[in-house]
C-alpha cells in the first residue's frame, strides 16, 4: 500500500517508471476481471486500453479516497457496465484472451486448467450481470462487501444476497455442465 | 478435483495475462496521455506550508519581489525556441552517420527509388527502377567523380565534378534526402505544427514510435483545393525517422488517401561501402575520370 501512494506521488510529476510500475502491478488482475464480465477477450484489452490511458491523463488531479487497487478496479466495473449500457459489443470468444496461465508447466494440467477456465467463465456469463460483477469484484478484485455497495450506491446486504445467490447458481450450472 | 465444489476458490485462481504488444499499446497510449497533462505544481503539493508562511508580512512582501524576478526570468527564458519536431528529427539525422531511405508509391511493394547517404564515406547512392531497368549513380565526394552503371549494359560512365558542386553536396547530404525539406517546408506557416496522433494501428505497424501529423490546404490548380496530411514515425528514443507517409484529399469530408511513403533504415558504414563496390567497383579504382586529382589520404 504504501508502495502505491510512493508510485502515485511520482505519477503526480510526470514519472513514466511509476506509470509502467503501476500498469506491470494490475494489469493481468485487471484484464481478468474485464475479460471475466464481459467473456469477451478483445472488449476486455479495450476495457484495460481505456482505464489506463484515462488514469495516466488525469494523474495530475488523482486524489485517491481508497487504495489505488481498488481504484482501479472500480474503473474496470465502471468501463464495463458502460459497455453494457450502451450494448455495443459483440462477443468474442476468451480462447482469443492473452495467455490463460495455470501455475504449472506441466502440459495436461495447463490443457484441464484452460478446460476448467472455459466452463468457468461460461457459466458466469450465465449469471444476471450485478450478481456476476459481485462474485468478480469480491473475489478477484478483493474489493470488500460494503466497499462494492458503496460503488454500485446499495445496501451491503443486498450485495451478500447477490454474491450468495451467485455462487449457487454458479454451483447448479457447473453441476450440470459435469452430468452431462 | 471437482472445481465446482470449491468455485470460490477457483474464480480466485483465474488469471489471463496480457500480450507483449498489448503492453507496448497500452504503454505507448498511456505515456502519451501522462506527458500530456499539467505537471503538479510544489505550490499546489505544499499549499498548508504556503499558508501558513503567508500570514507573515515580511515574507508576503518578499515574496512579491522574487515573484517579480521569477516572472522576469521566465519572461526571458521563453524567448528562447524549445526543441520542435522538426528539430530533434532534424538534429538526429544529422548525428546518424548512414541512411537508407526506400521511397514506395502507396500500392507499391518494391521501392520505386532508394538512396543512400554516408556522411562518413562521403558517398550518395542512387538506385531507381525505370521500365524495369535499374540505374545506379554514385557521387563519391573523396574521389570527385560521378558514376553512372545501367542494369542493362556492364559499362560505367565516370564524369568528374566540380569542386564547388562536391561542397554544396557534402553540405546538404541530408537534405538532399527530401526529408528536411519534408519537416521544414516553405509551406508551413507559423501557425502550422507537428502534432503528435495516437494512432494504434500505425504504432502497431511500426512499433516504439511517435507519431507526429501535419495537414495544410493546397491550392492544387486556381480554385482546387487540395487537403494534404504529411506523417511521420519516430523513433522514441532516438527521434530518428522510422517511416513517412504523404497522403491527400480532395475534399474536406473524405478519408485522407496514401499517396506514396518512405522507409528508412541506418545500414552500418560497411553495408554501404560493400554495396558501391559491388556497383562500382573498389574507391582505388574509382578516381580514374577526368580532372581526378586524388584520394586525400592515399597517395
Amino acid at each position: 500500500m504504501l508502495e502505491d501512494e510512493r508510485l502515485i506521488s511520482e505519477l503526480h510529476s510526470g514519472n513514466r517508471d511509476a506509470l509502467r510500475q503501476i500498469y506491470t502491478k494490475y494489469k493481468d488482475g485487471l484484464l481478468t476481471i474485464a475479460a471475466s464480465l464481459l467473456h469477451d477477450a478483445v472488449a476486455a484489452e479495450d476495457v484495460l486500453h481505456d482505464v489506463f490511458v484515462t488514469f495516466a491523463g488525469s494523474a495530475g488531479k488523482i486524489k485517491l479516497k481508497v487504495n489505488l487497487r481498488n481504484y482501479l478496479v472500480a474503473s474496470v466495473a465502471n468501463r464495463v457496465r458502460d459497455i453494457y449500457r450502451k450494448k455495443k459489443h459483440p462477443t468474442v470468444g476468451l480462447e482469443q484472451a492473452g495467455q490463460i496461465s495455470c501455475d504449472s508447466s506441466n502440459p495436461v494440467q495447463t490443457a484441464i486448467f484452460g478446460e476448467q477456465f472455459r466452463l468457468l467463465t461460461d457459466a458466469l456469463f450465465q449469471l444476471p450481470f450485478e450478481q456476476r460483477e459481485t462474485i468478480i469484484l469480491h473475489l478477484k478484485g478483493g474489493m470488500k462487501f460494503r466497499e462494492i455497495a458503496k460503488m454500485q450506491g446499495i445496501s451491503t446486504s443486498t450485495v451478500q444476497g447477490r454474491y450468495r445467490y451467485g455462487l449457487e447458481k454458479l454451483r447448479k450450472i457447473l453441476n450440470g455442465e459435469r452430468k452431462k | 478435483m471437482n472445481f465446482s465444489d470449491d468455485i470460490e476458490r477457483s474464480i480466485e485462481k483465474l488469471h489471463i495475462s496480457t500480450k507483449a504488444e498489448t503492453d507496448g499499446r497500452i504503454l505507448e497510449d498511456a505515456y502519451a496521455a501522462l506527458e500530456g497533462i499539467p505537471k503538479e505544481s510544489s505550490g499546489q503539493r505544499d499549499k498548508n506550508i504556503w499558508q501558513t508562511l503567508f500570514a507573515n508580512k515580511i515574507v508576503q512582501y518578499t515574496a512579491v519581489a522574487a515573484l517579480i524576478i521569477v516572472g522576469f526570468a521566465m519572461f526571458f527564458k521563453s524567448l528562447a525556441p524549445e526543441p520542435t519536431v522538426s528539430m530533434r528529427v532534424d538534429s538526429a539525422l544529422k548525428k546518424a552517420g548512414n541512411i537508407c531511405i526506400s521511397k514506395f508509391h502507396a500500392d507499391g511493394t518494391e521501392p520505386y527509388e532508394q538512396v543512400w547517404f554516408s556522411q562518413t564515406l562521403k558517398v550518395q547512392l542512387v538506385r531507381t527502377t525505370d521500365n524495369n531497368q535499374v540505374r545506379f549513380a554514385l557521387t563519391d565526394i573523396p574521389n570527385k567523380v560521378r558514376m553512372l552503371n545501367y542494369s542493362s549494359s556492364d559499362s560505367v560512365r565516370r564524369e568528374s565534378v566540380d569542386e564547388k558542386v562536391l561542397a554544396e553536396l557534402e553540405k546538404s547530404m541530408v537534405q538532399n534526402s527530401g526529408l528536411v525539406s519534408f519537416l521544414n517546408s516553405s509551406e508551413f506557416t507559423e501557425d502550422v505544427h507537428w502534432q503528435r496522433v495516437i494512432d494504434p494501428t500505425a504504432m502497431a505497424q511500426v512499433p516504439g514510435t511517435k507519431i507526429y501529423d501535419i495537414t495544410l490546404l493546397q491550392e492544387a490548380a486556381p480554385g482546387e483545393a487540395k487537403y494534404r496530411k504529411w506523417r511521420i514515425l519516430a523513433d522514441t528514443v532516438t527521434h530518428l525517422p522510422k517511416r513517412a507517409e504523404w497522403y491527400a484529399k480532395s475534399e474536406l469530408g473524405r478519408e485522407y488517401e496514401l499517396e506514396r511513403y518512405s522507409v528508412f533504415s541506418y545500414p552500418d558504414e560497411k553495408e554501404i561501402e560493400l554495396l558501391v563496390q559491388n556497383t562500382f567497383g573498389p574507391a582505388d579504382r574509382r578516381p580514374d575520370a577526368p580532372g581526378y586529382i586524388g584520394t586525400p589520404g592515399r597517395n
